[in-house]
Formats: C-alpha cells, structure tokens, sequence
C-alpha cells in the first residue's frame, strides 16, 4: 500500500504571530520541546512502570503529580487524556443514567458530549445575554432550586471556570459556595485558566478542578489534570476487581510518552509564568482599549476583561468585507500578509484573539495592523 | 606584565599575517562511531536557539545581546557538528592540543574539580599549569556554600586554601606564567572562585554549564574570546 502525503508541514507558529486563543496557552518552552524529543516514542515513560502510571519513580511522575497536586491545592490529582475525559470521568463515577446535572450556559460542547455519553439530563444555567453573557451565582443558585423545586435529585454541577467563547472568568468562590451548601459536589472546567493564572480548588470552593496540558499548561497533549478532594478519591478512582492496580475510570494509564513528558518539563515553567498574570490582564485589557480606537469595533463579555481570551463584534471589518473584492477573507489575508494568523478565514462580524504571552512589541505589532488595514480598506472604499 | 603584552601583540601580528584563504575541504565519510553525547547537545542547542525565533516574531531580528546568545547556541551546536564529522574524517582532525597549548602559554589554570584538569589536560593543556582549588580561596566563602559548617571544621580549610594560594604563587613565579585563568561550571563554587581570583590575581573566567561535555573546538573558542 502506498500512503497518501499527509501534509505534515507545519512552520504557522515559527512564522506567525498565533492569535487563536485556543493555541497561547499550549506553545511548549524549550525545556518541553527537549523533553518531546527525548520522549517522542509511545511508551517512553513506561521504562520503569511497575504498573501504575502515576506511580512511575523514573521519569518522576510519582513527583511531579505530588507537585502538581500542591500547585492547584487539591488533596488527589490524576493526568488523564484532556479535560473532557476528565468531566467524563466524574460524571461516570458520580453519577448514574437519567441523573440530572446542572451546567453553566457557556460551557464547552464537551461538557454536554460526556453528559450525554453518561446519558445524565443537563439543567442549563442561562447567562445575562447580549453584550456580557454572564454566568452569575444569583442564577446558579435559581437554577438549582427550580430544578429541586420540579423534584430533580441534582448529582452535580459543572461550571466552566472561563469560557471559550467571550473569556469570562467566573465567580467560582461564591458558585462553590452555593454547590457546598446544597451538597452537591460541583467540578470547576478550568481548561482555559489552569496554567495560565493561579488555581487555588479549595479556595474556590470546588470538589474536582481541570485543566487541559494542551490548551493551557504549555504541554503538546493530549493531556488534561483532574485534582480532586480526598473525599471522592475513593469513588472516583476506584480500582478494578480483577486487575488491582488499575483505576476504572483512567481505564488503566492515560496519556503517556510525549504528552506528559511536555506537561511534567513545562510545569517549572507553568508554575513560574502564572505568578504574572495580572501583567497579562493588563495587557489584554490595555490590547482591547486600543482596538476599540478603531471605528466600529467592540469588545464583548465581561468588562474589563479578566481573562486574554476576548471576543470583539467588528461591523467596521464586516462592512468592508461587503464591498471588497476577496469579500470575508480579506481580514484574515490582509493579517497574514502581516504574519498575523489565528482568526478564521472569512469571519468579519466577529472573531476571537489573545495575545497571551506576546512581548510588548509584538502586541504593538498586531495593533498597528488592525488599524492599517482599517484605514487602508476605508480609504480605498 | 610588559612582557606579555609584548607576547599577546606578537601572537595578533602571527594570526594576522596567516591566510583566511583556505577553504574546508568535505572528505567522504570513513567509518566510525557516532558521538551521542555530541549528537544529543547539538540537538539541545537547536532546541534552545528556536526559543529566540519565537520571541523576535515576525521580523526575526535581534539585538546584539540577543543575537550573542542566539549565535552562541548556533555556534555551539556546529563545534559538535565538525566534532561529529572529524569522527568520520569528514573534516580534517585539527591540531587541536597543538592549538590548546598554544594558547594557554603563559596561563595558570585554575579550576575545582579533577574531572575538569582531566578534561583539559585531554585538550593538550599542560598538567603542570593547572591547579584545581577544592577549596574556595576565601574561608568566608565556604561559609556561603555551607551556612552551618562547624568552625572546627574551617581549620583545615584554611589550611588547604594557604596551601593553594603558596601553590599559586610558587607556579606563576617558577614556571614563567604571567595570568591567572579561572575554568569552571557555573555553580555556586565555580561562581566564588572566579569571583574571588578575580579579585585576588585579577584573573579571567570561563564558566559554562556543562564542563564536562565541552569539546576542544569550544574550548578554543571560549579562550580565544576573553
């Protein structure tokens, strides 16, 4: 059989400046990037497995999960395959068919495939709308007690620490507390937070937290973290009656060779970089204020931003788009002439950037392109 | 003092005088075993060089400190090339103890591990012109590297660094060495050694990460720079 080219090329990120906000939190320091070569093959971490990945000694996985642990403040962590697989787990431990659960209205799409996979009935918490999309505790809580008011028995909460779509940070501490009260244990989705700012699980109140390697803590991934209290440690990992070692709900081991390799080598890294996010608020924040100079730009979600993901609605670039001969992808091929990258192609009436772990300069760099291309498409109509 | 300015001039009017005009002549490959400890490195100092295309996107300049390190990196990862391919008569096995002796005439060595006199003795330094310390050449400094060290146990200290300072002295003035050069691995003691001797014998240091695994063409590149 002769394999087609797969088109492995791959230079976007060498050549570009990546404004997708799914990509800034998973490019890989040098330290991981030595760590990818060392353990590109795919058991590399398993030399000296004695039966358990996370009690592997060499290369210290045993460790690193005991640092890990310690860094997002929770009494057990486990690495599985991504966060999905992490609610998945949860869900699968906790909770049985036809169960109900209570979900924040901007969460993931997998947050509703794992339920549905469990095959648990989602009870939405509806965010405040046009332009915030806000998920308060006030409408947590009203949720939850129509829920228990129409007899759902609710076996957990799932709240999306900051969301995809508009970068809102949630008030997890208070949501928590709401959770706490009822008894009912609620799982904090940080997959755009851990790695990027600080997670402390206990003081936001929550019972599990996850991250994702990939999409946030500077690993190649597939890779996700699900810390948890020691109170569920016995229900979610819960080990197989024929095979002793092995946990049901991590299916035996997870992700292993480069994804945790990446992940362990940038943790230093990770754990360094997250004591600067408030510069990085700032300069989200400082980013938004000089894209909103531009005519018919304007940031949405909350204000002012707490987080590098921002969605900005931009009838300036779509108006454009209208009259101009490459029509929608003139904004995404005006931006790459510029190594500018990471808006999709043909989107005008909005998109979604970061400029997370970007210098100053180059920051600089991306605004005055926004605005050129501004100006220099107005003049021309 | 005189009398090696006079020797560094003669030896810059020597290397000015030679032709740059010779060009490196590729052999084919003769058989050999790969050098893996060279081979890894130079991955590494690949690796770590693509940390600077990155923070200098998109125009891809550096400044002089960056383009220092950037280039450092570079040059690190092709003195294990031509390693490599001097092992397989690629390139021509230059004289290099020849080179080494040659520009660590007139020079005490001081270094702090015997791993490292073996190592540049290996290079074609001279044995006689090394000395490795041990000690610091400060008692207090041995108090930084050991906060809780008893003051019993200074006594012989201080007896080993008057040993190694008589030792130095004895060397510059017996064997007509005239400057005092400081190798050793950035650590802690390698740090309070150059520092020290730099204030003592107004010394030069060369401290790198990996001492261990420098190759000959690195350490000719690190002593002809300072």
């Amino acid at each position: 059989m002769e394999c087609q080219d797969y088109g492995l090329t791959r230079n976007t990120e060498r050549r570009n400046l990546n404004l997708n906000p799914l990509q800034r939190g998973g490019v890989l320091p040098t330290e991981a990037r030595i760590a990818m070569y060392e353990f590109a093959d795919g058991y590399s971490v398993c030399d000296y497995c004695a039966g358990r990945l996370d009690e592997i000694s060499n290369p210290s996985i045993h460790n690193f999960l005991d640092d890990l642990a310690n860094f997002i403040n929770v009494d057990e962590v486990r690495t599985v395959h991504g966060a999905r697989e992490g609610k998945f787990a949860v869900m699968h431990a906790l909770c049985n068919p036809g169960d109900a659960i209570i979900i924040d209205g901007n969460a993931h799409y997998t947050t509703h495939l794992a339920a549905e996979r469990c095959g648990l009935k989602m009870v939405e918490v509806p965010n405040t709308g046009h332009p915030d999309y806000e998920i308060t505790p006030e409408k947590c809580s009203e949720t939850l007690e129509n829920a228990m008011d129409k007899g759902e028995d609710i076996k957990l909460i799932l709240l999306t620490h900051v969301d995809g779509n508009y970068g809102n940070l949630t008030d997890a501490i208070n949501i928590g507390k709401i959770a706490n009260n009822a008894g009912i244990p609620i799982i904090l989705n940080c997959a755009y937070s851990m790695g990027r700012m600080p997670i402390d699980a206990k003081a936001l109140n929550v019972d599990f937290v996850l991250g994702s390697g990939h999409k946030s803590m500077a690993a190649s991934g597939p890779i996700g973290v699900l810390g948890m209290k020691e109170e569920w440690t016995d229900t979610v990992l819960e080990k197989s009656s024929r095979h002793g070692v092995k946990e049901i709900e991590m299916l035996g081991c997870t992700s292993r060779g480069a994804p945790i390799a990446t992940l362990m080598a940038s943790l230093p890294f990770v754990v360094e970089r997250v004591n600067h996010w408030t510069d990085e608020v700032q300069k989200t924040r400082d980013f938004v204020l000089k894209m909103e100079e531009i005519e018919g730009v304007k940031q949405i979600g909350l204000r002012p931003k707490q987080h590098d993901l921002v969605r900005f609605e931009t009838p300036a670039f779509d108006k454009i788009a209208e009259n101009h001969p490459r029509r929608g992808f003139f904004l995404y091929e005006e931006l790459k002439k510029r190594k500018i990258v990471g808006l999709k192609r043909g989107q005008t009436k909005w998109f979604k950037c970061s400029v997370y772990g970007f210098s100053d300069a180059q920051i600089e760099y991306i605004l005055n392109s926004f605005k050129e291309i501004a100006v220099k498409e107005v003049k021309k109509e | 003092m005189e009398n090696f300015r006079l020797y560094q001039a003669q030896s810059l009017i020597k290397e000015a005088g030679k032709s740059k005009k010779i060009k490196e002549r590729l052999k084919p490959p003769k058989e050999g075993k790969i050098n893996l400890d060279l081979f890894e490195g130079l991955l590494n100092d690949i690796i770590s060089a693509e940390e600077f295309i990155y923070s200098s996107r998109p125009s891809n300049n550096l400044n002089e400190d960056e383009a220092k390190l950037f280039c450092d990196k570079i040059i690190g990862a092709r003195n294990k090339i031509d390693s490599i391919l001097t092992e397989f008569g690629v390139l021509d096995r230059k004289n290099v103890e020849k080179e080494i002796k040659r520009l660590t005439k007139g020079l005490l060595i001081l270094t702090s591990k015997s791993n490292y006199k073996k190592t540049l003795t290996k290079f074609g330094a001279q044995a006689q012109q090394i000395i490795v310390t041990g000690v610091p050449l400060d008692v207090d400094d041995m108090k930084i590297l050991n906060p809780k060290i008893p003051d019993d146990a200074l006594k012989p200290i201080i007896k080993k660094i008057k040993h190694v300072k008589n030792d130095i002295k004895r060397k510059m003035d017996s064997k007509d060495l005239y400057e005092v050069l400081v190798i050793v691995e950035t650590d802690k003691i390698g740090e309070l050694l150059a520092e020290r001797a730099t204030e003592l014998y107004d010394a030069r240091a060369i401290k790198m990460d990996n001492l261990k695994d420098i190759t000959p063409d690195e350490l000719i590149g690190l002593i002809s720079q300072i």
